[in-house]
């Protein structure tokens, strides 16, 4: 097993008075995909807005591992609804993180925020302004702004959401990409059954404020509990036909 | 150069566009507004004037009223209207459209990044539209004066220096206004900053800014007329 990245323990997490998840644990493998997955308003989202420090919890700790040279963690986040600054084009939007954090000579930037549009295959979009984009392009454009700044960790919060099978295979793949290239850690959630057994290492099913079950996806598809019997089945069925 | 420095440097990159935004293109609605405002000035000012024979004293009156009361009070419940529901839409959309945790997630300051630059434009932009506001309303009192009203236009631009003061009518004026600027713009990114998730949240802001924002500069120029006026 790989070192932790990113353990939490005990967690406590609240919405306003409302009780999301009691007593949970979650350990995120370094340079590994982790998918979590459960029906709409389980829960994940705060989940990952506590694991990403957006959001704190009630009780329970967020530990993040120190890199080499005892710096915090880089991370990225790629939201629900891309998020992307509207009065920007896609470059400036890659370049603010750049621009606001180093002071570096403009052609450099030029090539960095190229690189990463490049790698999006957004290399020819960079003039065009989040409201002229596709629903794909959006996405592809939030992906390689949440890369700017090279993170250690990557947070997508429904990539796949509001894609047609095609966009979201390539979300999928870029995804993977992601990781390989960067030697990055992503944290995703989804509801996307089909895709998340091909792209994650591990996977977390929660239901009522817990876990139901956990494991690599052949395990967790060999679960007995019966949520996530009746969770995974008719997804898997049902994008399997919609593959086909 | 420090990453402090530029984080800095990105902020005040953003004055210059919001600038345009909030008073530039502000500025088409404040001269028309100007031109009305002036000529209806001169036409009531003409009849109430000629009741006591002393219509030479037009250029006097319209501008007093202009440059002391008017000028600043019209100028800023225009750019309520037009600049202050901007702010607050802008910043409310970016809000529930999830710009403002991307910027937090990206550690990018938002008050350095949204807030001082569309502040500081505001207060930057308000004295400058004001000004903008006061020659177009002599401007088209002055028109109204000659053309309509067929009045000595001499007569008009003499009384106008002969009694109007820089320190006091001027100055007094222009003061309002930046008083005015940090209201209209520390109530729109309130309101933008609070707007609630839901699908009338940035139209009820917009609706509040507009609403206390009027409220609050009437209720400051009579404190601030009160103040002057003792003190001048």
């Amino acid at each position: 097993m790989n070192e932790p990245l990113l353990q939490a323990k005990n967690l406590h997490i609240y919405h306003d008075k409302q009780c999301i998840f009691r007593n949970i644990d979650v350990t995120i493998e370094a340079n590994k995909t982790t998918a979590f997955m459960g029906p709409s308003g389980v829960g994940k989202s705060s989940l990952l807005q506590v694991l990403s420090g957006q959001k704190k919890q009630r009780s329970g700790t967020v530990l993040h591992a120190k890199q080499k040279n005892n710096q915090a963690l880089k991370t990225g986040i790629l939201f629900q609804n891309n998020a992307l600054l509207l009065h920007l084009t896609v470059f400036e939007n890659v370049a603010l993180p750049i621009r606001y954090h180093y002071h570096l000579p403009e052609p450099l930037i030029h090539e960095l925020v190229m690189m990463k549009l490049h790698a999006v295959n957004l290399a020819h979009a960079g003039e065009l302004y989040p409201e002229q984009l596709s629903g794909g392009m959006s996405r592809r454009a939030a992906i390689a702004r949440s890369i700017a700044l090279d993170p250690n960790i990557i947070f997508y919060d429904e990539p796949f959401a509001g894609q047609d099978p095609i966009n979201a295979e390539s979300v999928a793949k870029l995804i993977k990409k992601m990781n390989t290239y960067l030697d990055a850690t992503s944290i995703i959630i989804t509801h996307e059954v089909h895709l998340t057994l091909q792209l994650a290492d591990y996977i977390y099913i929660f239901d009522k404020q817990r876990i139901a079950a956990q494991g690599k996806p052949k395990e967790v598809l060999r679960a007995e509990n019966p949520f996530v019997q009746s969770f995974l089945s008719p997804n898997i069925m049902r994008q399997s036909q919609r593959s086909a | 150069m420090s990453a402090q420095y530029q984080e800095k440097k990105v902020g005040l990159y953003q004055i210059i566009p919001q600038t345009f935004v909030i008073g530039a293109q502000t500025i088409s609605i404040i001269v028309l507004s100007a031109l009305f405002v002036g000529s209806v000035l001169a036409i009531q000012g003409n009849y109430i004037l000629g009741m006591f024979a002393a219509t030479d004293q037009l250029g006097q009156f319209v501008a007093l009223s202009v440059l002391r009361e008017l000028g600043p009070v019209i100028t800023g419940l225009l750019f309520i209207g037009r600049s202050g529901s901007t702010i607050t839409s802008e910043v409310g959309i970016m809000k529930l459209t999830d710009q403002m945790n991307a910027l937090k997630s990206m550690k990018i300051d938002i008050s350095k990044y949204i807030l001082y630059p569309r502040f500081i434009s505001s207060i930057i932009s308000l004295p400058l539209l004001t000004m903008l506001f006061n020659a177009f309303a002599i401007v088209g009192a002055f028109a109204v004066a000659h053309y309509s009203l067929h009045l000595d236009t001499g007569l008009f631009l003499i009384s106008i220096n002969r009694y109007v003061s820089f320190k006091n009518d001027v100055i007094t004026g222009l003061l309002k206004t930046l008083f005015f600027g940090v209201i209209t713009a520390t109530l729109a990114l309130y309101y933008g900053i609070n707007t609630t998730k839901s699908a009338s949240g940035v139209a009820e802001a917009s609706t509040k800014t507009v609403v206390y924002s009027s409220i609050a500069i009437l209720l400051c120029d009579y404190i601030l007329t009160s103040m002057l006026m003792r003190l001048w």
